[in-house]
């Protein structure tokens, strides 16, 4: 069935078996029912497919069955003809990746479903029969009132990221080139156990922008991920259907530049929103933490300048200013360089390669892999398993860190 | 598992069982059998590992084939439904399944695949394990009460080879060298001196009493005291076997 089953994914087989970490033929035995799929691999083979490990381990359909009848939700989705094959694989190293994230998460005691109950108490505030629009912003007050975002009315830019990942959301941002995946969510983990993830596409793009298509994508998470196993957002802007794309994105802007917040900085720098320059509009950028073009969509639709201003004000190039202003113009790299509180390991070695496809872990996760091993929580090879890599190139990159007495 | 006379089994995790076959000790696991009638054993998840890390790019590569010989011709077996079924019968089909349910147990409680389905076998079976992680078994520790004794290391089965003529010492200073060069864990003993120079220091955990002593007499590191297993030969003539040439 396995086999039915990739080709309707259209999963590579090669690539799996590298991901999975077993030999090609050891895997091209399990496909062609020479030899039948061991239990070791059954929770992590399920954890990636997003299909029940029962359903992997039944014999091949004789019946000709059409791909909708063999493809797991997820992976159907994904067969979108944007997509290519290698967007697909970094989608299963992501699902990998997810799986390894909830076992840290259980081995050292700290996993949270903080979401459901905050999720479901945002759904419940908002008015199901409301446009779209409206629908996110009234999410989007939510959201920050009960993650205290809302409190200082400064840009939440820099706490995004905590915040997601406290509720027990992961969180991966990472750079896929040449693709046309800006981002995406989906549910990732062990069946029963599975938790959202909001990936966002480093790429070409900046915190800024980012810091929008998270928060978009968190927007999915809240709304769609129960009725659709992955949403995809492609950098031409084009994704799943209107309704929901116009309210994940009225979700990302009111939960980041709200009217007051666009008070506070107008207030706070004197601005003439009449009169707006590259070095004003770097200002504003760098306090709320939000992109140029959603700043000022936002800015224009309180009310602040009129619309005939707006398509001029978004031609502004503001990028010598805003580099002035904010480390986070820099790219993630220079950032991470430049932060004391982050160790130079962090921004050098977090990188992993599986089967072809290039991963940037969390730096947190990374963190806590290494606290866990320290801690006695897991074994040497456990945590190589968990960081994705051979045994060697993790004692290579942060072997001076491994610490536990052996 | 085994009769009173100790264990029929012992089970190699990847982390020894790379530099082993690597080594080219293929020859000394199947003279340990012969002469002792202790099978050695890896679980699936093992050999899988395993015959990924003897290919390319891994530091051990190069060695694929001792793998695929050392099943033909059984000088290492595998653990898993169909061995189960020989040894056990009827019963071998659950304890396969009480293997690999101990085994996904502890793989979800902080073990890698190999560790933890080689630990959920050993923990079923009760046979001991050879592992060159001890962080493996300070994680077993805090999992459960009780773990297999002795804790068995790549170090304890080479010192054994020598203790019982299977090994010369030269042929042990060529396999601390060859781990050396692929900066490979040794015991602190063995990290600076020949295995000559180091032997004293070492407690090993694999005996033969009727051979003469080798190492230390007392402990000399974590999990020394969780004893040594003693293995007799099952035929006094077979004493007489030349020692064993790595890589043959």
């Amino acid at each position: 069935m396995l086999k039915q089953i990739l080709e309707a994914a259209r999963l590579d087989e090669d690539y799996c078996a590298r991901l999975l970490g077993v030999p090609l033929s050891e895997f091209h035995e399990w496909l062609d029912g020479k030899s039948a799929l061991p239990r070791f691999i059954l929770s992590e083979l399920s954890a990636i497919l997003g299909h029940p490990t029962d359903k992997l381990v039944e014999p091949p359909r004789k019946a000709r069955l059409d791909d909708s009848a063999l493809a797991p939700a997820v992976w159907f989705k994904l067969r979108e003809p944007r997509l290519k094959p290698e967007d697909r694989a970094f989608v299963a190293l992501v699902r990998k990746l997810g799986f390894y994230m909830d076992q840290l998460q259980t081995v050292r005691q700290n996993a949270t479903r903080q979401f459901e109950l905050l999720f479901a108490s945002i759904r419940q505030s908002v008015d199901g029969s409301a446009p779209p629009t409206v629908q996110g912003r009234q999410a989007a007050v939510e959201f920050r009132k009960q993650t205290g975002l809302s409190k200082g009315q400064t840009g939440i830019g820099e706490d995004i990221r905590r915040s997601i990942r406290n509720l027990g959301v992961i969180l991966i941002e990472s750079p896929l080139s040449h693709s046309q995946l800006e981002g995406c969510c989906m549910r990732v983990g062990r069946d029963g156990r599975d938790v959202p993830c909001v990936f966002a596409n480093t790429y070409g793009s900046t915190w800024f922008r980012r810091n929008v298509v998270i928060m978009h994508e968190l927007g999915h998470a809240i709304f769609d991920l129960g009725t659709s196993p992955v949403t995809i957002d492609y950098l031409d802007g084009a994704g799943n259907d209107e309704f929901t794309e116009a309210r994940a994105q009225a979700f990302a802007r009111d939960a980041l530049i709200p009217a007051s917040v666009l008070n506070h900085a107008t207030n706070k720098w004197g601005i003439r929103w009449a009169s707006l320059n590259p070095a004003i509009i770097a200002q504003l950028m760098a306090s709320t933490h939000v992109e140029q073009r959603i700043l000022l969509e936002a800015a224009c639709e309180h009310g602040y300048f009129q619309e005939e201003k707006l398509e001029y004000y978004q031609k502004l190039n503001c990028s010598g200013e805003l580099a002035a202003l904010s480390d986070h113009a820099l790219t993630t790299e220079a950032y991470l360089r430049r932060q004391p509180s982050i160790p130079l390991w962090i921004a050098q070695n977090r990188n992993t390669a599986l089967g072809g496809r290039s991963l940037r872990l969390p730096a947190g996760y990374v963190g806590q892999v290494i606290l866990a091993f320290n801690d006695g929580e897991i074994s040497r090879g456990k945590a190589a398993e968990m960081l994705l890599m051979d045994r060697e190139t993790m004692e290579e990159r942060f072997g001076s860190l491994l610490t536990m007495a052996e | 598992m085994g009769p009173s006379g100790g264990p029929k089994l012992i089970l190699i995790d990847t982390s020894a069982l790379l530099p082993l076959l690597y080594c080219g000790h293929g020859q000394l696991l199947r003279s340990i059998e012969s002469r002792y009638g202790i099978q050695f054993g890896v679980v699936q998840a093992v050999k899988s590992e395993t015959q990924n890390g003897l290919s390319p790019p891994h530091k051990f590569a190069g060695r694929q084939e001792s793998l695929r010989k050392a099943i033909s011709n059984k000088t290492l077996t595998v653990v898993d439904e169909v061995y189960l079924r020989s040894k056990f019968d009827r019963v071998g089909e659950s304890l396969s399944r009480q293997c690999d349910e101990e085994g996904e147990k502890l793989f979800y409680a902080g073990l890698d695949r190999g560790e933890a389905y080689t630990y959920g076998a050993s923990l079923t079976l009760s046979c001991p394990v050879v592992n060159e992680d001890a962080s493996a078994l300070k994680r077993l520790l805090r999992e459960r009460a009780q773990v297999p004794t002795p804790h068995l290391r790549l170090w304890d089965v080479i010192v054994f080879g020598l203790q019982a003529e299977l090994l010369t010492q030269r042929q042990c200073d060529d396999t601390r060298s060859q781990l050396l060069k692929l900066q490979e864990r040794l015991p602190q003993c063995f990290r600076d001196r020949s295995v000559g120079d180091g032997l004293s220091s070492f407690y090993c955990r694999l005996t033969d009493p009727t051979k003469p002593q080798i190492g230390a007499d007392a402990n000399q590191e974590t999990f020394d005291d969780f004893g040594r297993l003693e293995l007799t030969p099952i035929d006094a003539e077979l004493n007489a076997l030349p020692p064993v040439h790595p890589g043959t």
